[in-house]
């Protein structure tokens, strides 16, 4: 069954990035260093992955997902290949003499025999010009590999086959079922099993890469980026919890969360790239579309500006931040804050907005948030009220629409709030007392609801069994000063490591996680925006 | 297995469970107006109390056994609406009884009970209580009276109270005596509510 299954996964993508990541994953596996990976996008001669294999030989690959490949594929691909025989590798840790490295075509198909003469033929005569030979990579090695080394970590449990299967079969064009896929990454990682050798867990956690590659392919065939970007940043925040409960070392498990994180990027720079390659934003059946269109609006605006942030954060430039600003500034009318849960998509916008020099429209987006919550959560305004940040989009516009309350119906979201410390907090920050005492009244009504996953690690889990939830009124009457105080306490010691050294991977983790948006968290972003700006 | 129908049967138990819901807040009523705030994680939780202490919540749980109707193994869903009403009862007067132990103790925690020394109701008593409260007022200026919760025994002997505190001038002088100091107390406190130096 499971050879059955990861034949179909091979077999069925008709894009490199169908198994690219799972493929790292599984160099990364044999022992190799990676190097370089592109992108989405072009090529750079020719090579796809560049790394060094474990007897410190550079070798470079070229995906394909051509299938079987005849004489007409094979004159359509052959110059990317000349590229990744003929250009030697250039890569500051690989040194420019060493004209040598070893080139790979990796193919999810078999060669005809045409062209495996020809090949035969080429490695001949590049063998005399000094050229590497090439080395094909077919079907039955990646599949043999996979099966090898990751087939025993495909779900063997008939309700955890049945859960990966459906999410396989999931529709693609929908957003990823959170709660599901995290409960396939639990399984995965094992992360509830009471003990777990190192050595298997290392194991598990280079298999849950290549299996959460599979499982997400419904959404990438439809290029569905938003939910490829939230998968991605669960498998890397799922790879943490366990490494972490574990007490692994970093060494043995940050390829893999690099990978991951390096998979929502690229998910992030093709989303940004389609959205600013379109003008019109409606899709689907024109007769409901307008009911969702504003919250396809809002989290458009949330992950693009999350990108310009995102590449901001880990000291990089984004080239098309103008780009995003003239999208912003169009389209920033449209935001709707339908939950609590969409706090974090108008924080990024507001933190791209003052990174682009509109301190007082971001302001205004602050303001506005704040002023939905108290307005909305209001105690005894006998209204629904924002619904809380655990409550799918999906779930708060069923509601919304009168179609079906489901647990929303159990619970009052008025008088409390998790989200506006961290907003008032953001404001003091800025100090917009002026703003702030306006409106302190209606603030001071609610209560400030953080919830605090126990042990720590639980913090990655979409779901902490352990943990409080912690209720606390702001001061009546509060101080100006220690809310400043407070506002810019730089104290991140109850911050994991993780979070600090990588903000990039924070932001992206509050922005898929909105239930995890706490003040210390938020602050220590704002530190870090308001540092690099 | 036998022939089953799971999924008709889920969209059922759906719909009982919420009957159950409803039915409860109908038999007590003071548990309908009380605000419910889900915790979607963890068990623990706390709240930190105007003073700045922080105080945990300790949760209680409380459950009845909610059966099918006894009436044999075939029955219509008249019948198994009938069985979640009694049991919606008996959640009803359980969480009811909860809530009253609850109460008590944080009552007496704040030292704010009032002994009537074994002695009927009367308006003088209510006025007294009430003078020991905290009361809110809503935009219009009009206090947010409190719910008296008494026995059905002595529903004549409130009603009557009541009109009491309704009808002699001089209880109407001692109630709204006491309604204007909670309006200035309440004045004050929600003057609070504002950024300060």
């Amino acid at each position: 069954m499971i050879e059955r299954v990861v034949e179909n996964w091979l077999t069925s993508m008709n894009e490199r990035g169908g198994y690219e990541v799972a493929f790292r994953q599984l160099l990364a596996f044999k022992g190799h260093r990676i190097l370089h990976q592109s992108s989405h996008g072009q090529m750079e001669q020719g090579k796809d992955i560049i790394t060094i294999a474990p007897d410190n030989v550079p070798c470079a690959y070229q995906l394909k997902a051509e299938g079987d490949i005849g004489l007409p594929t094979w004159r359509r691909i052959k110059g990317e290949v000349d590229d990744l025989i003929e250009i030697p590798i250039q890569h500051p840790s690989v040194a420019n003499d060493f004209m040598f490295h070893r080139a790979y075509l990796v193919n999810n198909g078999y060669l005809k025999d045409t062209v495996r003469r020809r090949i035969h033929d080429q490695n001949r005569v590049n063998a005399k010009r000094g050229y590497p030979s090439l080395n094909v990579i077919q079907l039955g090695d990646l599949h043999k590999d996979f099966v090898e080394i990751h087939g025993r970590f495909l779900p063997s449990q008939p309700r955890e086959f049945k859960r990966f299967l459906e999410l396989f079969l999931f529709d693609g064009s929908a957003l990823l079922p959170t709660g599901q896929f995290s409960m396939f990454l639990l399984s995965a990682l094992a992360i509830k099993e009471e003990r777990i050798r190192n050595t298997e867990l290392r194991r598990a956690i280079a298999s849950t890469v290549v299996l959460a590659n599979y499982v997400l392919s419904s959404f990438r065939d439809a290029s569905n980026h938003v939910s490829l970007i939230n998968g991605w940043v669960m498998v890397a925040a799922h790879i943490v919890a366990a490494s972490r409960k574990a007490a692994l070392s970093l060494k043995s498990w940050n390829a893999s969360f690099q990978m991951s994180i390096n998979a929502a990027e690229d998910a992030l720079k093709a989303f940004a790239n389609e959205i600013l390659s379109r003008t019109d934003f409606r899709q689907g059946d024109p007769l409901t579309d307008g009911l969702v269109y504003q919250v396809r609006m809002t989290l458009i605006l949330g992950y693009l500006t999350a990108y310009d942030n995102y590449l901001h954060l880990k000291g990089e430039e984004s080239e098309s931040q103008l780009a995003i600003k003239q999208f912003v500034e169009t389209h920033m009318n449209e935001l709707l804050l339908w939950s609590e849960g969409a706090i974090p998509l108008f924080l990024s916008v507001a933190w791209f907005l003052e990174r682009v020099n509109r301190q007082m429209l971001a302001e205004h987006v602050l303001f506005r948030v704040v002023t939905t919550i108290v307005k909305g959560n209001a105690p005894e305004e006998g209204h629904l009220g924002l619904a809380d940040p655990y409550h799918t989009v999906e779930d708060v516009l069923r509601a919304h629409h009168g179609l079906d309350r489901g647990e929303m119906s159990e619970e009052d979201f008025e008088g409390h709030s998790y989200g506006l410390q961290s907003l008032v907090e953001l404001l003091a920050r800025r100090r917009r007392r002026r703003g702030l005492a306006f409106m302190w009244e209606d603030i001071s009504r609610l209560c400030y609801s953080e919830f605090i996953p126990k042990p720590r690690w639980a913090t990655y889990l979409w779901y902490a069994e352990r943990g409080e939830l912690h209720h606390r009124f702001p001061k009546k009457p509060e101080s100006w000063k220690r809310l400043v105080q407070v506002a810019e306490d730089s104290n991140f010691r109850q911050v994991e490591n993780v979070l600090k050294q990588s903000p990039e991977f924070l932001f992206l983790f509050l922005l898929v996680y909105p239930h995890r948006l706490r003040p210390i968290f938020v602050r220590l972003l704002d530190n870090q925006f308001s540092k690099a700006t | 297995m036998l022939p089953d129908f799971p999924k008709l049967r889920i969209e059922l138990s759906r719909r009982l469970h919420a009957e159950f819901k409803r039915e409860v807040h109908r038999q007590a009523p003071l548990l309908a107006q009380i605000k419910v705030v889900a915790q979607h994680e963890g068990k623990g939780g706390s709240y930190e109390t105007e003073d700045g202490e922080i105080k945990s919540i300790k949760q209680r749980r409380s459950s009845v056994p909610l059966g099918p109707p006894e009436s044999g193994p075939a029955f219509g869903y008249a019948e198994a609406r009938s069985s979640v009403a009694a049991a919606a009862a008996e959640m009803g007067r359980a969480q009811t009884k909860m809530l009253f132990e609850r109460l008590d103790e944080e009552v007496a925690e704040v030292g704010n009970s009032l002994d009537a020394g074994g002695q009927p109701l009367s308006a003088e008593m209510i006025l007294s209580l009430w003078d020991r409260m905290q009361f809110d007022f809503d935009r219009y200026g009009r206090p947010k009276m409190p719910t008296l919760v008494f026995n059905p025994i002595h529903h004549e002997r409130v009603d009557e109270q009541f009109k009491r505190l309704a009808t002699e001038p001089k209880l109407i002088k001692l109630k709204r005596d006491i309604m204007n100091r909670k309006r200035l107390d309440w004045d004050d406190r929600e003057s609070r509510r504002k950024l300060v130096d």
